[in-house]
Formats: C-alpha cells, sequence, structure tokens
C-alpha cells in the first residue's frame, strides 16, 4: 500500500519536527525512522495500534527517552541539546496516565506544579484552570479520590498550568465513559483558540476523528501516514454506493446496472450495493437508473470512517511508503 | 524547583510522620518521668539520647527512600522530569531539600528533647557539651543513612526497595561481611561506629577495638556513600523514564 497525500494550503510554522528518529532496544526498535511534523495551533493525533511506538515518540520528545538516532525538535530546540531546558518550560504534558501527587487537592497539585516551572500560583491562576477542567467545585478534594476522567482533566491542567505553547498527550481518553470522552474532545478543540498546540495520541478514533487537524499514524515504530485528518480519510474514500429503490424496481435496476458493466449486490430486496470505476460518479449512477426508467429513492456514498482507514493502514504496513506533506512548504515528500 | 521540593515535604504525610514520630519519641522518656524518677539523674539525658539514636536513624532510612521513591510509586517523576529535563539538578534539588529539612527537624526535635529533659529532671545536671556532641554524632549517622537510602532509592526506582535494602545492609548484610577477615573492617557498621564515636567523643560501644583509623574509616564511608549516592545519580541521569 503507498499513501498518497494531497498538499495542505498553507504554509505554518512547526512546533514539532522529527527527522528519522528510532528508538531501538535489545527487543527491537519501538520507533523506527520516524519523520512527522507539528504545525503550530492545530490539534494533531498520533495513532496506532498498541505498541505501534506512539508513547515512545511522545516520550522522546519530552526528553523523557534518549533518541538512539535521528533528531526530534520542539519549539525550535533539540532534545537532546542543553536548549532544550528552555523548550521544555513552554511544553505540558500528560504521559500515560495522569502523575498526580494523590495525597494532595487538585488545587495542590496545581499549586506544586506552578512551583515547580516557578510560574503564577496565585489562587485566580489555579482557579482559572479549575474552570477550564471543570473541577472546581472538587478543588480541595485529595486526588486520589477522583474518578479517572477527572484524573484525566486534572493531568491536562496541571499540563496547562505554565501556559505552553505545546501539549503532550498520551491517551487522554482512555479508560472514559462517553460524557468524559467528549469533555475531553471540547477540551482539545479549546486549546489551540488558547494558542496552544496540541500533540495527541488516542485509541478513540472517532473522536480523534472529530478533534484532530492532522493525523500522524504510527505501525509497528514506523509512519504510515501522516497530513490532514481529511487528506487522511480522502485516501481511504470508498467507492462503494448503496442504491434503494422500490421493491417493484429492484430487478430493473439490478439488470441495468449489470448492462451499464458494473457489479451490482443485492443487500435487501429494496437495496443494491455497487462499487463504480473511477471516472463514475454517483451522478452517473443516478443517470444510468434513471435512464432505465428507475428512480431511486435513495442514493447513499458509503463514507469511509477513520477507524476503517486506520484498519487499512496499520494491519499491513510493512510495504508501505508513506508519502507526507511538509506543512512549511506544502511540499509532497 | 526547591520551592516545589519544600511544598512536597509541607504537605505529604510521610515526611510529617517521620518528623512527628521523632518528636513523640524523644518527648516520651520525659513524659513517663514526669512520674518515674530515676536514681541515676544522669538517666535524665541518656533515655532521650538513646531514644533519639535509634529513631532518627530509623526515619531518616524511611525519608531518605520516600524523598525520591514515592516519584517513581506514584509515576510523577515523569511530570518532574517533563518540567526540569536536566536530571542532575533535578536530584540534587530534592537532595538538598531533603536534606536541609531532615537536618532542620532533627535539630529541632533534639533541641526540643534536650529541653524536655531539663525541665522534667535536676537542671543542674546539664551536660550541653556532651549532649550536642551525641546530637551531633547522631545526625551525621542519620543524614549518611537518610543519603544512602536515597542513593538506593535512584539505584531501585522504588521507596520500599530502597528502604527494605538500607536495613536489611545495616541489619544482615553488614554483620555478615564483618565476619570477614581483614573486609569485615571496611563494612559501612564498621567505618560508621568509628566515625560517629570520634565525634560523639566516645569509645567503640560494641565492645570490640575498631581497626580502622578515623581516617581509614572516613575515606571508607565516602567509598560508601559514592557507590549509593554516585551510583543512583548516573543510573538516575542516563536511564530511560
Amino acid at each position: 500500500m503507498t499513501t498518497t497525500i494531497t498538499r495542505p494550503e498553507a504554509a505554518t510554522r512547526c512546533v514539532v519536527t522529527v527527522e528519522n528518529l528510532e528508538k531501538r532496544y535489545s527487543s527491537g526498535a519501538a520507533v523506527d525512522n520516524l519523520s512527522f511534523d507539528v504545525p503550530a495551533g492545530e490539534v494533531v493525533g498520533l495513532l496506532g495500534p498498541n505498541g505501534a511506538g506512539k508513547t515512545t515518540a511522545m516520550k522522546m520528545l519530552l526528553g523523557l527517552v534518549k533518541p538512539s538516532s535521528g533528531t526530534a525538535s520542539v519549539l525550535g530546540a533539540d532534545v537532546t541539546s542543553p536548549g532544550f531546558v528552555h523548550a521544555s518550560r513552554r511544553v505540558g504534558a500528560l504521559i500515560e496516565a495522569p502523575a498526580l501527587y494523590e495525597r494532595l487537592t487538585a488545587r495542590q497539585n496545581l499549586i506544586l506544579q506552578a512551583h515547580t516551572l516557578n510560574v503564577d500560583a496565585s489562587k485566580q491562576r489555579i482557579d482559572n484552570l479549575l474552570d477550564l477542567v471543570d473541577l472546581r467545585d472538587r478543588a480541595d478534594d485529595r486526588a486520589g479520590a477522583y474518578s479517572l476522567g477527572m484524573k484525566q482533566r486534572l493531568g491536562i491542567a496541571v499540563a496547562m498550568i505554565g501556559n505552553p505553547e505545546l501539549v503532550i498527550l498520551d491517551e487522554p481518553a482512555n479508560g472514559l465513559d462517553p460524557a468524559g470522552i467528549v469533555e475531553i474532545r471540547n477540551l482539545l478543540r479549546r486549546l489551540p483558540e488558547m494558542g496552544t498546540t496540541v500533540l495527541v495520541s488516542s485509541h478513540q478514533l472517532a473522536e480523534v476523528q472529530q478533534a484532530c487537524d492532522r493525523l500522524v499514524v504510527l505501525a509497528n515504530g514506523r509512519l504510515v501516514a501522516a497530513g490532514t485528518t481529511d487528506e487522511i480519510l480522502a485516501l481511504h474514500t470508498s467507492r462503494t454506493y448503496r442504491v434503494r429503490v422500490e421493491s417493484a424496481d429492484a430487478a430493473s435496476a439490478f439488470r441495468c446496472l449489470q448492462a451499464a458493466a458494473l457489479q451490482p449486490q443485492t443487500s435487501r430486496a429494496e437495496q443494491l450495493i455497487v462499487d463504480l470505476p473511477d471516472d463514475w460518479s454517483g451522478r452517473d449512477l443516478n443517470r444510468t437508473l434513471v435512464n432505465a426508467g428507475v428512480f431511486a429513492a435513495e442514493i447513499t456514498h458509503q463514507n469511509v470512517s477513520l477507524e476503517s482507514a486506520f484498519l487499512t493502514m496499520t494491519t499491513n504496513p510493512v510495504t508501505t511508503n508513506p508519502v507526507t506533506t511538509n506543512p512549511t512548504n506544502g511540499e509532497v515528500q | 524547583m526547591i520551592k516545589a521540593e519544600l511544598y512536597k515535604l509541607r504537605t505529604h504525610r510521610t515526611p510529617l510522620a517521620t518528623a512527628a514520630t521523632l518528636l513523640v519519641g524523644v518527648l516520651a522518656p520525659s513524659v513517663v518521668m514526669l512520674w518515674y524518677t530515676p536514681t541515676n539523674t544522669s538517666a535524665y539525658a541518656d533515655t532521650w539520647l538513646a531514644v533519639y539514636s535509634i529513631l532518627a536513624i530509623l526515619l531518616a532510612i524511611v525519608f531518605g527512600g520516600w524523598a525520591l521513591g514515592t516519584e517513581y510509586r506514584q509515576d510523577t517523576v515523569k511530570r518532574m522530569l517533563a518540567s526540569e529535563p536536566r536530571r542532575g539538578r533535578a536530584l540534587a534539588t530534592k537532595a538538598s531539600a531533603a536534606a536541609a529539612s531532615m537536618t532542620a527537624v532533627l535539630a529541632a526535635v533534639a533541641g526540643l528533647g534536650w529541653l524536655a529533659a531539663r525541665v522534667v529532671g535536676d537542671m543542674n545536671d546539664v551536660m550541653v557539651a556532651w549532649e550536642g556532641r551525641q546530637v551531633l554524632a547522631t545526625v551525621f549517622t542519620a543524614l549518611l543513612a537518610g543519603a544512602m537510602t536515597f542513593g538506593l532509592s535512584a539505584i531501585t526506582r522504588s521507596d520500599s526497595f530502597a528502604m527494605i535494602g538500607m536495613v536489611g545492609l545495616l541489619l544482615v548484610l553488614d554483620p555478615l561481611l564483618g565476619l570477614i577477615p581483614k573486609i569485615g573492617d571496611y563494612t559501612l557498621g564498621s567505618s560508621l561506629s568509628v566515625v560517629s564515636d570520634k565525634i560523639a567523643g566516645t569509645a567503640s560501644g560494641f565492645g570490640e577495638v575498631a581497626s580502622l583509623s578515623t581516617s581509614s574509616a572516613t575515606l571508607t564511608l565516602v567509598a560508601w556513600l559514592v557507590a549509593f549516592v554516585g551510583g543512583g545519580t548516573v543510573l538516575f541521569a542516563s536511564r530511560d523514564i
């Protein structure tokens, strides 16, 4: 499978630039020749099945894991350079599980992180963050008594305490109920409005599809696709149409589509499924039916979900030759 | 970052509980002596110092293991190092805050213990110089034990393993090593007793004549300290989190 991605329209500054990044252990490569960019002001999703290398890649961006080779630059500083110390002050992170001092209250956790970063720990600042994650009412409860969703939200607030330009969130919706997932999604969408770029990994594909502007898809530590969410989905656009007709017209519809060299399949008595050739559109399909005297009650394009695109990309990534777009200059690489 | 470390110490239970335990333990003999009057007046000083010297070392092991080990146990070490990628600096800050707090608590509790013994006992039986040297020797031993446990927590990435390891070293491994001719002279306990006795101005309390000179014992202690704290620092700085 070869991934082809159309060029982004606008040139953008990148807050993360990863080039040929690798992390090798004795058991093999956790991240293998990974390259991608995170444009400023966007929500970028890092997708991949378990063991794809998402967390390792994120840890390398935070300086928690040393790369075996390749480069990773965050806010203009190489993660292995002394200058990364200053850049890291402008990065917030939530890695694997929310790292909270469970004996401390939410407020104390935030004050502690503010002291760590030597930033404003005033009551107003803390209250604003608690409002952002909707935890103001429980601010003085111990974090250990929180539900998983509340812990995740507090973890995001901790990541946001330093007014970061970039937040790196590893599976922030993991283990949450549907309401919690929606809360996290809404929160992610609000962060760019506050000037914060978001790099988020997730298994909640439907949520990623709604929350992310851009996707980076990994499998077995390797990049299999990168581009905007629409571009990724467009790559896997289905050519399948569902045609619903009156039961009496089903046989006529079937015959006329066969006569047009299509290969319709009957899914139900009044419903046909047909894959169109590349030079056919839904309009052509409708015209063919009308010319045969069949008026369809409904013609539906079977939209592809990110889930099916994800499965297509990650189940057989070995032969993948990814083509990514450079958000800085829009060139196809 | 030092502000954050001091905030952690103020808001977590373990440091507060260890300090409170030490204080209660040290004041307890004086409280008991409100009802029981010892025949020997030196017991007023001896008793609180005996409790202090044992509890201070045990609690230093608990505190030393907790200071870094709790970050691993709560998985907050990632959060800490994502905020401060200079790992040597992060470790030094944490160690400094822990050492300063421990010293302050040990000094304050010693002061209160001394005062309580004086209030309850005979105010004429004041041995400030002697008691001061005993306290100094205990603080030295406690700080060393705490530092080694701190280093061990960086090596094992666990507070409980570090505490158990340190207690095991002092109570099990050290006596066993002491049985080996020559090598036994360089055990942690042997060299520590030589140096702490020198500070306290007393003879070895274990009945055996120390075979190491003070300078050799000091060098041996430095070697033990370097092995634990240095090893922990190198591993902390180089390992992936």
